[in-house]
């Protein structure tokens, strides 16, 4: 099975410089060794050795991880035919979603939709994949931005959600699936801190991360119920920035424990930064990251097949469902050639990025 | 002349010293490919799965036979698996197998195929994470130059292959 070197060599057959051409070792590998090497390589390097021999391509799609993109939803104006598009595969799904009728989407994350329901002052948490309905206590949200930390089915979920009162004191209010109530608490603010509709939340590392309007963060801690509005400062964007509505077309997410936040503005590229200790960087790179961006709730993923590598995707989709609306950072533009992208003008409320299960099958024989 | 490989204590100098240090059970490991012997703690021998279940099943003569391991890479996983008993130090580790593993491809087969067929799951995943680092990043072409490899692949099967790497790279 392994080196007949040994045995060339012993039957003299063969000279010492011969037997080095002639053997073949690494053809003869025994898959589970293979598998195990391509299995510590990233899909980028998977995908690329998989062109070497019939061997390592059989090997390398046998333990080859893609990632789901997450899809962007559709609410409609009317109706209940909701429509959910997949940028990695291009394909249109149509869903009839009675159970959403008057509802308004507040957040997505991990399969699951926060919505609320006006009518009826409650909040719940719905899979659109699986149709479950949570419900959540009364409370009357008016339009605050709310958030959740995990999907509502896991041990520590939380909804949060946070108030001007004035310039100095915020509320908060947080509630979990399965109370009979929501807590709400006054707490100190700083006044750079401003919240408002144009609220972003992330949840990361046990805390809520939210971006007024100013640009400034407060953090809420879940564990040590503190309200701290972080020192670092905006960061400086370039003059045009400033522009009409420069408080708009701001999306925030989180990778891997860093906060990213990506500003836009009419008629400029957008561009990153990653929060650190002291100040906003701005990348040039994400590292082959994708970001996927929505008003309400943005995305990060990566080891995708069918979506661009450093690149922030939008909830627009052109040409008839060929074309998602994506920005590379490595070519800096957009693809399709930018039209005219003044993501601070969209709709908030009409579309949002959901991640999709692994196995969606049932979902889309609807 | 059979040759003996004692890889143990420097300053003792014959196998009567080795039996009076009751404390520390010694084995005999034989590669029957080309007859080499070598004198290992047994604590060190049974990093190896394999050596460690012959142990605990009671069917560890004096001599174990090792079939199909060459010598030189037999020395070369004992060298390794002492030095993982006794130093606990992740840093100084990471150091040893750094300048341990710092080996040709072909020593590298060897080392990771003996040590996938005795079962030494340390010294397989060191090994198998090297190659790994060794092909990450470079090209269908170099791998099938460095490592000797000739391409079967059908005109469409690279193709295919060719495809699928746009999405690495750009649309």
């Amino acid at each position: 099975m392994f080196c007949s070197l040994a045995e060339a060599l012993n039957d003299g057959q063969i000279s010492n410089e011969d037997a080095k051409e002639a053997v073949d070792l690494w053809s003869e590998l025994p898959m589970e060794l293979l598998e195990l090497i391509i299995s510590r390589l990233t899909l980028k390097d998977n995908i690329c050795i998989s062109a070497v021999c019939k061997k390592w391509q059989s090997a390398a799609i046998s333990v080859r991880v893609v990632q789901k993109s997450p899809w962007i939803m559709h609410f409609p104006k009317h109706g209940e035919l909701f429509e959910f598009y997949d940028p990695c595969q291009r394909k249109t799904y149509l869903v009839e979603l009675p159970e959403l009728r008057s509802c308004r989407v507040c957040y997505a994350k991990e399969n699951w939709l926060l919505l609320y329901k006006p009518m009826t002052q409650r909040l719940l948490f719905f899979n659109p994949f699986t149709r479950e309905l949570i419900k959540l206590p009364k409370f009357e949200l008016s339009y605050q931005i709310v958030a959740f930390s995990s999907a509502p089915t896991s041990p520590n979920c939380l909804v949060f959600t946070v108030r001007h009162v004035s310039p100095t004191v915020v509320s908060i209010s947080t509630c979990n699936p399965g109370a009979t109530q929501w807590s709400t608490v006054n707490y100190r603010n700083r006044l750079p801190f401003v919240s408002s509709i144009w609220n972003k939340l992330v949840f990361c590392n046990g805390l809520f991360y939210c971006l007024s309007l100013t640009g400034w963060l407060g953090i809420y801690d879940t564990q040590e119920h503190t309200w701290t509005v972080c020192g670092v400062p905006p960061p400086k964007c370039p003059e045009n920035f400033y522009s009409k509505n420069w408080w708009k077309g701001k999306f925030m997410t989180e990778y891997k424990g860093d906060i990213l936040v990506i500003y836009t503005c009419e008629n400029e590229n957008p561009i990153v930064y990653k929060l650190e200790r002291t100040n906003w960087t701005e990348m040039n790179t994400l590292g082959g990251v994708t970001l996927f961006a929505s008003f309400l709730t943005s995305h990060a993923r990566t080891d995708l097949l069918g979506v661009m590598r450093n690149s922030v995707y939008f909830t627009k989709v052109r040409f008839y469902g060929k074309r998602c609306v994506s920005y590379s950072l490595d070519h800096t533009r957009y693809y399709p050639r930018k039209q005219c992208h003044d993501w601070g003008e969209q709709d908030p409320f009409e579309s949002i990025w959901i991640e999709p299960p692994e196995d969606f099958t049932d979902f889309v024989k609807t | 002349m059979k040759k003996l490989k004692f890889i143990g204590n420097p300053l003792l100098q014959s196998r009567e010293k080795i039996n009076m240090s009751s404390d520390k059970k010694w084995l005999t490991l034989k590669t029957t490919e080309d007859n080499e012997e070598f004198v290992v703690e047994e604590s060190v021998a049974i990093m190896s799965n394999v050596i460690k279940n012959m142990v605990e099943d009671g069917c560890a003569s004096s001599v174990i036979p090792v079939p199909r391991v060459k010598g030189n890479a037999m020395g070369k996983i004992i060298e390794f698996c002492k030095k993982h008993t006794e130093e606990s130090d992740e840093k100084v580790l990471k150091e040893f197998d750094a300048e341990f593993l710092n080996l040709g491809p072909d020593a590298l087969y060897d080392l990771m195929v003996s040590a996938n067929f005795l079962e030494i799951k340390v010294l397989l995943d060191s090994v198998t994470t090297k190659v790994a680092d060794m092909i990450k990043g470079k090209s269908s072409e170099e791998i099938r130059n460095i490592l000797k490899i000739e391409n079967d692949l059908s005109a469409e099967e690279i193709e295919e292959s060719r495809r699928e790497n746009c999405w690495t790279r750009q649309e």
